[in-house]
């Protein structure tokens, strides 16, 4: 066992089942919430939150469901009963509709709540999401409500989201390449095509253990913004590559890529896009902060 | 004998001066002036697209009717006989003026299929759709690729079958551009599958209003829809729209495909040549608060000086070939390199904006990056993916041996394929 | 500082001098004696250096002629670097001929250049230009070495960290900072109160030295004060001479990794014939391509034709690039060959070394990249 898998509060076995009963859960993205209480969600997520949670957000990011699920992990986690959003650069973004003038908790640098200004639906980049920007007076700032475990704990969700996106793009550029045919034999046949596709997979690897060793890490606050980070990253280049393979087909509104590529996009630039925590990791250093907070040598 | 560049530089400038007025070129280019878009597939709703197609035609009767519509193609069909160099001259001196772009009739119809009409069509044919097509009158387009053949042009599916003096034609193309105001395609189809794939295809062209050519636009991730898919239910095409031989048909499309020629642009105002400036990137620099930003720079620094050397490798082609040399591999190195600087542009731009190019917020020079990112896969993949370009200069220019190929001395009929996507 | 008319040579004249030089190379100089020529004392092939010099007039192709040159342009001598960089030749043709007689050319200084070029021209003179401090950077002002006045003449105090064939050059171009701001010097190899110490290089084939001057006695050239518009002209002439250096080295590199490619058999067939490989090529071509456009884009615009860009843009631009483009092509080179480019009798790592040092000499990427930004205007 790896030192991940020791830590792990469910064995393999009845892991597998949550995952094979989540993917059901989001066949119908319509009844998300409703199929997760009957699961009973809450109960199993509480003896593997590691697991479970990023489980749930890769099957959410590997079937581009849009769900407010984020919203219910901050919430719970910080016992807030109103509305949440999220920093994204100088913009406070939610996942859906807002009510202005609620008590809105703005998880950021600092997590505070606010009471939220206007809110408007934005015609954004990811068209499957239901963005809504909501205007924050200079004036509302409060003192910070809740400490830089729960934009940790935020960005882990975020990092298993971007992830199942990016299998799921690499997953339709493997059966595309593995069925279209040119000059007589599959793309995938073609060392380009194979190296773009090897390229992605290696990325989306890294990824995928950056987080893991964020839930058990002794630092978690750094720990969760490298792996916010590297999921960042790596979305840029998995996207790339798979996009490219898939010729002109993915090329087209028809496919499914570029649903992949604009929502893991626009989820990269919640919480701090992965230039941004480039730039904080780096001056973190600088500044004399720990080399290596996700592995222990 | 062939007119002094000079001289015909002199006509040139005295016909543009009369038709048409200089390109105001103060304020384009400029950052935070003008409109912000970067892409380049427009997205123009179709009364705006028909005006623009009907300028175009206006404009390129113009210029036929003043003995530049044709310039390197023979007098018999209202050209002008004259050498590509003459050509390049034109089209470096018109770009300083504001006239319609004349790109929808002349990228595909008038660069490609003219001269290959003029290789490969009976006399009648080209008495009938030169001029016609040199004067405006006639927009060609190209029905090459389909669904499962992209790359592998040679593994086109579409059938031609010969009955008397007409042939019978079923088949599906796609990633036509100017399908939708074309009223001629030409078309690559497999008339013997019982030949190596190469050997039965024969070209033809097809009236786009003939019953049972059916246009349907294909709508890209970049939000407009500037391809086509054109299906061919029972079209009926005369044996003398046919261009060169009967299963004589991939040496007719090699002709199509070889005339393909960077169009030569000087200071043109399109929203891809100013994203492409290093004065403009550098507004964006500033704009985003990145001025001082040592990575963002060290990275803009080593793009704009990418940028700026392509551009040196073009200024010396053209040196070489106003000097007369042959043109070398120079277009497809600038093709890779155009593609893949356009690419770091579209990323590196919205990587500076940074959240706000995810959503509209209205602010300048944001989100209307996306339009550049959008489209920047297409760039490494139409009109010759950047897989295929780097086989053609490793094997034609370096040398290097092909890979085995397993396809093309088998029947097309005994072929594994793949069928037409649902 | 206006530079005397220079003659341009016609496109066959360039072919012949390319050809000339290639042929030279060719027998004089193929990588195993590039080998045997460092083995020597002098760590470079002088004979060759001699023919080079005399027979080809390497040397003097770019001094005027009033100062025992022949006149022509960075077009020309670019064309004679690239010869140099294909062939991987040790020997401080940069430092004497691309570095200290355009840095005597800069100054302005008739009696340095009359004392001087002429030697340079020759080959008689081995010279060099001493710059880069403990700093470790390429600078133009500020020096620690100061020079002070006595008599008639100056000496120098102080310490030169890299110097390019510092060691063994009879004439040291020395930049010091005197009361009026950066001055250029000339030391001679048997000035008083100098210590030169060779240091072991990363790049074989170009000789580093460190330099410490006590009291040096040294002559200034140029005004006193002006030796920071004479460095910036250097940087601007070197790095494109640099540049064609570059290209002619990455050329060579694709040519190793080609003629590779289409012989080496694995799999049951040559292995370039696989996509990865033949991707490779293809891309270290292009890269090539755009570098040597740049490069030649940059000598022409020095060398003042019409119709050229700005020659400080094109030079930095040139720099840059083909920087980048030898560093890629260098590397790539070594992984076309797989195991047997790793080894220490393979010359890939010769032109590895090459473009390491080269990428490095004035700053290394992120100062060339800035520079390019900074002749744009942004």
């Amino acid at each position: 066992m790896t030192e991940y898998e020791e830590h792990r509060g469910l064995d393999a076995q009845t892991l597998q089942e949550v995952a094979a009963s989540l993917r059901e859960v989001f066949a119908d993205p319509a009844t998300v919430d409703d199929a997760l209480e009957e699961l009973g969600w809450n109960e199993i997520a509480e003896l593997d939150p590691a697991t479970t949670t990023t489980l749930l957000f890769d099957t959410a990011g590997h079937t581009l469901a849009t769900t407010r699920l984020l919203d219910d992990v901050v919430r719970k986690a910080t016992g807030h009963a109103g509305p949440v959003a999220y920093a994204a650069g100088e913009l406070v973004v939610a996942l859906g509709p807002v009510d202005a003038g609620a008590d809105l908790l703005v998880v950021g640098q600092e997590c505070r709540t606010v009471t939220a200004g206007a809110v408007s639906a934005v015609t954004g980049f990811d068209t499957g999401g239901d963005w809504h920007v909501i205007e924050v007076g200079a004036g509302s700032a409060t003192e910070p409500t809740a400490g830089p475990d729960i934009l940790a704990l935020a960005r882990r969700a975020l990092s298993a989201e971007i992830n199942g996106m990016c299998r799921a793009a690499l997953g339709l550029a493997a059966q595309h390449t593995s069925t279209r045919e040119q000059y007589g034999r599959y793309l995938a046949t073609f060392q380009a095509v194979r190296h773009a596709l090897a390229e992605s997979y290696a990325a989306i690897e890294l990824s995928r253990v950056t987080l893991e060793a964020a839930w058990v890490s002794d630092d978690p606050v750094t720990a969760s913004t490298v792996a916010k980070h590297q999921a960042g990253a790596s979305q840029a280049t998995v996207m790339q590559r798979t996009v490219h393979v898939l010729g002109a087909m993915g090329l087209t509104l028809e496919s499914d890529m570029h649903r992949y590529v604009s929502r893991a996009a626009a989820l990269d630039t919640l919480l701090g896009d992965h230039n941004e925590l480039a730039a904080e990791l780096g001056a973190m250093l600088l500044h004399g902060g720990p080399a290596d907070p996700v592995a222990s040598i | 004998m062939t007119e002094d560049i000079e001289d015909f530089v002199g006509r040139v400038r005295a016909f543009l001066d009369e038709h048409a007025s200089r390109r105001e070129t103060d304020a384009v280019g400029v950052w935070g002036q003008g409109k912000d878009h970067t892409g380049y597939f427009t997205d123009d709703p179709s009364d705006v697209e028909k005006a623009k197609v009907d300028a175009a035609r206006a404009w390129q009767r113009t210029r036929y009717e003043n003995g530049f519509g044709w310039i390197t193609g023979p007098a018999e069909f209202g050209g002008n006989g004259l050498t590509t160099t003459h050509d390049l001259m034109y089209d470096l001196i018109e770009s300083e003026y504001d006239v319609p772009d004349t790109g929808v009739l002349s990228l595909i119809g008038l660069g490609m299929i003219g001269p290959t009409i003029l290789a490969h069509a009976r006399e009648d044919i080209k008495q009938r759709y030169l001029p016609a097509m040199y004067s405006g009158e006639v927009i060609a387009c190209q029905l090459f690729s389909e669904p499962a053949a992209g790359s592998d042009l040679a593994g086109v599916q579409t059938k031609a079958v010969r009955d008397g003096d007409i042939w019978r034609v079923n088949g599906q193309k796609v990633w036509t551009s100017v399908a939708q105001h074309s009223q001629i395609g030409m078309a690559l189809c497999r008339t013997d599958p019982d030949q190596p794939k190469h050997k039965g295809i024969t070209a033809f062209l097809v009236d786009m209003s003939a019953p049972g050519v059916d246009v349907r636009p294909l709508r890209q991730m970049s939000g407009g829809a500037e391809f086509n898919e054109v299906f061919l239910t029972d079209v009926e095409v005369p044996d003398d729209h046919r261009l060169g031989e009967v299963d004589g048909g991939w040496a007719v499309g090699m002709t199509t495909l070889m005339n393909e020629r960077a169009s030569v642009s000087g200071e043109s105002d399109g929203p891809v040549t100013r994203a492409q400036k290093p004065e403009f990137l550098g507004g964006l620099l500033r704009a985003t608060g990145h001025q001082s930003d040592a990575a963002a720079r060290a990275k803009l620094g080593a793009l704009v000086a990418d940028l700026t050397a392509a551009k040196y490798m073009g200024t010396q082609s053209l040196r070489r070939m106003k000097a007369g040399s042959q043109p070398g591999p120079e277009a497809s190195v600038g093709k890779l390199r155009w593609a893949q600087n356009l690419t770091r542009i579209a990323h590196l731009a919205t990587d500076l904006v940074g959240p706000k190019a995810m959503a509209d917020t209205g602010e300048w020079g944001t989100y209307s990056w996306n339009e550049l990112l959008l489209s920047s896969p297409a760039f490494r993949i139409l009109g010759g993916t950047e897989e295929i370009m780097k086989n053609i200069l490793g094997e034609r220019v370096l040398g290097l041996p092909k890979e085995p190929s397993s396809d093309s001395r088998t029947p097309f009929n005994e072929l594994r394929r793949s069928g037409n996507p649902s | 500082m206006s530079t005397p008319a220079i003659s341009h040579a016609g496109a066959h004249e360039l072919d012949d001098l390319r050809s000339s030089v290639r042929a030279l190379l060719a027998t004089a100089s193929d990588h195993e004696a590039v080998r045997a020529a460092l083995d020597t004392e002098a760590g470079y092939d002088t004979a060759l250096w001699n023919r080079l010099a005399q027979e080809l007039g390497v040397h003097a192709l770019a001094i005027p002629e009033q100062s025992g040159g022949v006149g022509f342009g960075l077009t020309e001598l670019g064309v004679a670097f690239g010869e140099l960089g294909r062939a991987v030749v040790p020997g401080p043709y940069f430092s004497s001929i691309a570095l200290a007689a355009n840095a005597l050319l800069a100054s302005g200084d008739v009696d340095a250049q009359d004392t001087h070029l002429p030697g340079i021209a020759s080959g008689e003179t081995v010279a060099t230009l001493a710059v880069i401090e403990d700093a470790g950077n390429w600078q133009t002002d500020g020096f620690s070495t100061s020079a002070s006045p006595n008599g008639s003449n100056w000496s120098l105090t102080g310490r030169k960290l890299l110097v390019t064939d510092g060691a063994d050059a009879d004439l040291l171009l020395v930049a010091a900072q005197t009361p009026a701001g950066p001055s250029l010097f000339a030391v001679t190899a048997d000035a008083a109160g100098l210590t030169r110490t060779a240091l072991i290089t990363l790049d074989i084939t170009r000789a580093v030295a460190t330099i410490e001057f006590d009291t040096t006695p040294a002559t200034l050239i140029g005004a006193e004060g002006s030796a920071s518009g004479i460095l910036d002209d250097v940087l601007v002439r070197a790095t494109t001479l640099l540049a064609g250096e570059q290209v002619g080295g990455a050329r060579a590199c694709l040519e190793l990794s080609v003629d590779y490619a289409r012989e080496r058999v694995q799999f049951g067939r040559a292995i370039g014939s696989f996509q990865a490989i033949k991707h490779k090529c293809a891309d270290m071509f292009a890269a090539i391509e755009v570098a040597d456009a740049a490069a030649r884009e940059a000598a022409r615009a020095l060398d003042g034709f019409e119709d050229s860009p700005e020659p400080a843009v094109a030079a930095a631009v040139a720099h840059a690039v083909c920087s980048d483009a030898f560093m890629f092509v260098a590397a790539e080179t070594i992984q076309v060959h797989g195991g047997i480019g790793f080894t220490w009798e393979h010359p890939a790592h010769l032109y590895f070394r090459r473009a390491k040092s080269s990428q490095l000499l004035f700053g290394g990427p992120a100062v060339y990249h800035e520079r390019v930004l900074t002749a744009h205007g942004i």
